[in-house]
Formats: C-alpha cells, structure tokens, sequence
C-alpha cells in the first residue's frame, strides 16, 4: 500500500503536503529529520512572508481611529480649528492649563529596572533604577533641557544645547555620550565621547572621553578617570570606585527593592568593586565581605549591617 | 514654516509616510518580536506616536526616528514582558519546554527564502506565485494554464526541493 503510494506520488508529495492534502506526520515518516524540520520552518516562513507582504491597510485605519478618539490636548492646532470661534476659546483656556502639565514628560523606572528612552530629536537615554527624567516637549526644539534624579547614560544628537539639571549640579553638551549619577548628595558624570560641561554651585569643569567628576555633599570636586567605554550597569553591573559604602548600599536598595539598616556600621567605609543586578545574594557577599561586614536578613527584604 | 509636503501634521503627508515605511518597520518589528500580532501592535503605537510629535520630528530624520521609536518600543516591552526567548537564538531548549511547535524566523532565513522564490525557474515560479499571492488552488492553476493538475503539483514539488537545497539548514 505504502509502496504504491510513493510510487504515485514521489514526485509531488511535498505539493501535496503544502496544500494541506498529506499530514505532517506522513511526511515526517518519507523523509529525513533535518529536511523535515526544514520544510516545517519553510511553510512558517512562507505563511509570515506572506502576511508581511500583505496591504497594511486595514492598520492604516485602525491608526487613524486611535488617533482621532485619544483624548489629548488641543496641542497640534490646524489652521482650520481656529475658526472655531467661542468654542476654541473656551477649550483653549481649559486646554491651557492641560498643556502646560501635559507637555511635561516624566519617566520612571522602578526597583530593579532600565529602560531606554529615544528623545525627539533622535537622542538615546538609558535610566537606571529608581531614577525619574523629566523634560519639556514643547521646549525641546529651543533648548532641550531634562531634569535626573537618579543615573542615567546618555548618547546626544549633534544639535542645539543639551542641558541636564539635577539637584547637585547640572551637565551641558553638544553632542556626545556620557554617565550621570545624581542619587541623594552623590554626583558622578563621566565623560565618555565628547566634551561635557559640568556645573556644580562651587565649580566648573570641562571633560574629556574618559574624564569624570565626583563631587559628595558639600565636599570639592573630586576628578578621576575611567577604562570604560561605557558604564558597566548597562551591561547588569553596577561599578564603584573608592565610593563610600553609603552610596553603594542606596544603589543596593534601588536595584533590588530592599532595605538595609547601616547604623551598626561606618558608612564612609570607602568601597571598589561591583554587584550583579541578577543575583542579591551575590551582590551582598561581594559588596560586604572585602570590608569585613556582615549581613543579616532580620525579615523578608530587611537587612542588618553589622561587624 | 516648514513646506507643504514636508509637514508631518499634514494628514495626506502623515498617509504617505506611512505607506512609504510601515511595511519595513512592521517586517523589522516581525523579526525582533516574531509574533505578528506584538509586531503589528508595537507598529500602531510607532505611527502614533509619530502623529503626537508631528510637528516636532525632523522630516529628513523621521525614518531614523521611527526606526528608533520601534526598537526603544520594542525593549520596553521585552524588559517588562521578561520574555527573554523571542530574541535571544541561542536558547532555543526554553521555548521548547513551553512550546513545542515554535519555530524561530531569522531575518537571513526570511531574505533568502524570498530571494529563492524570486530566482526560481520561471515554470516553477509562475505555479508558486499563483498559488502563494494569487492564492489559486492547483486545480485553478491548472485550468489557467492549460496543463494537468499532476503537472502543476510536480512543479510546485519540484520548487519546494530547490527552495530545500538554496536554503540550506535552518
């Protein structure tokens, strides 16, 4: 029976197979694994291909509807909305107040999480844990000002002046790529393409790629340099060179939404070294072992400090 | 005041732009994400937000901007989805653990699988093309060319064990 089978259709089983009139498993059975699994992959691939030709019509409209229901500001106001006459007066002066809070953008990232922001003007973002960025859309042509809480690298599109502002100092470039750490009274920039100005309200400097500022509280600037082409906690490390321990353990906090009691210890301990972002038990050990502390989870996600 | 035909704001422009790079964006999208459905859906949100930002963006610079827009898109969704399997070939045992059946399209697999198609005989093309984007049963194809079904089948075959060999292994 088998045998009369083949003989008939050996030279189109596969066309049979495509069109649905031969199951899988029969086909599986004529031949070998690896041409099986190929005509598998190949009868996705022409099923995709051919959704992927398709007209994107459909999407077009449903684009369309999306946009015309999203209850958004009277931002982008055409030429013919203006003939609105009361009306438009009216919405403008409720839509004013909508406006002005709305064209703020914030983002956010939670314990744990990065995320990557394109700005408008094509340049790139990536936020560490627990930092907010905020900016003003309808500046942004102007002069494009953000505000960090928190750290954050940056790739910046050649273009007008780029301005970073955070409670410890602010960051002016042009056009380049750099690291900002602005977590409490901690601040770090590090330049690492580019040049970047930095403005604290005690001093001034000028990096160059590989060139960085440290400036804790209220004590001087302190500059250093790194090997880095780009920051390692992108890459779910986070580095620190002769930081205090404070710092370390915020960043500890922030990465793995934990809580760690450091009053038993000194918390200026200076620390190098990095933590994984996968791995708190790993973390802990390779932050606090090297400076003869040890540490005590009293309760779920509460750690004690002590020697 | 930007020129007529380059103010995104402009709906007839916003259309054109649309029609000029959806298909791509949705066809790089598709191979990140290799789920059509996200893949469509990442899309929407691209050309949206693009309509937010119309009077924003730079019209010499808004393939790059959208290109950016759905990949930044797209990594938002991974890192918050923490479906590390659509993308990553290599880990190949863990999607199989949850589901069996699938199977992962490169962008190369896709590129040469459409450039096979393109180069194939011309008998063989003609009967796969039909089938394919014309969507004809072989019985259909038959009639249109005046030659028998088994004809069509044997070319159709026969296409599918050069798409075999040009493509090599998976």
């Amino acid at each position: 029976m088998e045998n009369q089978n083949s003989h008939n259709n050996e030279e189109i089983f596969l066309a049979q197979w495509l069109e649905g009139k031969l199951p899988d498993t029969e086909l599986k059975n004529r031949i070998s694994k690896a041409d099986y699994s190929f005509y598998l992959k190949l009868r996705k691939g022409l099923e995709v291909s051919d959704q992927l030709n398709a007209s994107n019509e459909d999407l077009f409209n449903k684009i369309q509807e999306k946009i015309a229901h999203k209850k958004t500001t009277v931002r982008k106001l055409q030429p013919m909305s203006w003939y609105i006459g009361v009306a438009a007066s009216i919405v403008l002066l409720f839509g004013l107040f909508s406006i002005l809070t709305a064209d703020v953008i914030i983002y956010e990232t939670d314990f744990g999480e990065t995320k990557t922001i394109s700005l408008l003007d094509g340049s790139e973002v990536i936020l560490n844990s627990k930092t907010i960025l905020t900016y003003n859309e309808s500046d942004w042509e102007e002069s494009r000002q953000l505000s960090l809480d928190g750290e954050a690298y940056f790739k910046v599109e050649k273009g007008s002046t780029f301005t970073l502002n955070t409670k410890n100092g602010s960051v002016i470039v042009l056009g380049t790529q750099f690291n900002v750490n602005s977590t409490n009274d901690f601040f770090d920039v590090v330049c690492f393409e580019g040049k970047v100005r930095v403005k604290t309200n005690s001093s001034a400097h000028i990096l160059l790629p590989t060139q960085s500022i440290r400036k804790i509280k209220g004590d001087s600037s302190n500059p250093s340099t790194t090997q880095l082409l780009q920051p390692t906690w992108i890459d779910g490390e986070s580095t620190f060179k002769s930081v205090p321990i404070k710092y370390v353990i915020i960043a500890l906090e922030q990465q793995y939404n934990i809580k760690i009691d450091s009053e038993s210890i000194d918390d200026t301990t200076i620390f190098s070294g990095s933590f994984p972002h996968n791995n708190l038990h790993i973390a802990l050990i390779t932050v606090f072992d090297p400076l003869h502390m040890k540490y005590n989870e009293k309760e779920k996600r509460n750690i004690k400090l002590e020697y | 005041m930007p020129k007529d035909n380059r103010n995104i704001c402009e709906s007839k422009n916003f259309e054109a732009l649309y029609n000029a790079h959806a298909k791509d964006i949705r066809r790089f999208l598709f191979y990140k994400t290799q789920d059509l459905h996200k893949a469509e859906d990442i899309l929407q949100d691209v050309f949206i937000k693009l309509w937010d930002n119309c009077s924003k963006v730079d019209y010499d610079k808004v393939k790059s901007y959208m290109y950016s827009i759905a990949n930044n898109m797209f990594l938002n969704e991974v890192k918050h989805q923490k479906v590390a399997h659509n993308y990553n070939k290599y880990n190949k045992k863990e999607s199989t653990n949850e589901s069996p059946e699938f199977i992962m399209l490169e962008k190369e697999f896709m590129e040469k699988l459409e450039s096979t198609i393109a180069n194939l005989p011309k008998k063989q093309r003609e009967v796969f093309l039909m089938n394919r984007i014309e969507k004809k049963k072989y019985k259909q194809i038959a009639l249109l060319l005046d030659i028998s079904v088994k004809a069509v089948e044997k070319r159709m075959h026969q296409a599918l064990v050069v798409m075999r060999k040009e493509i090599g292994n998976v």
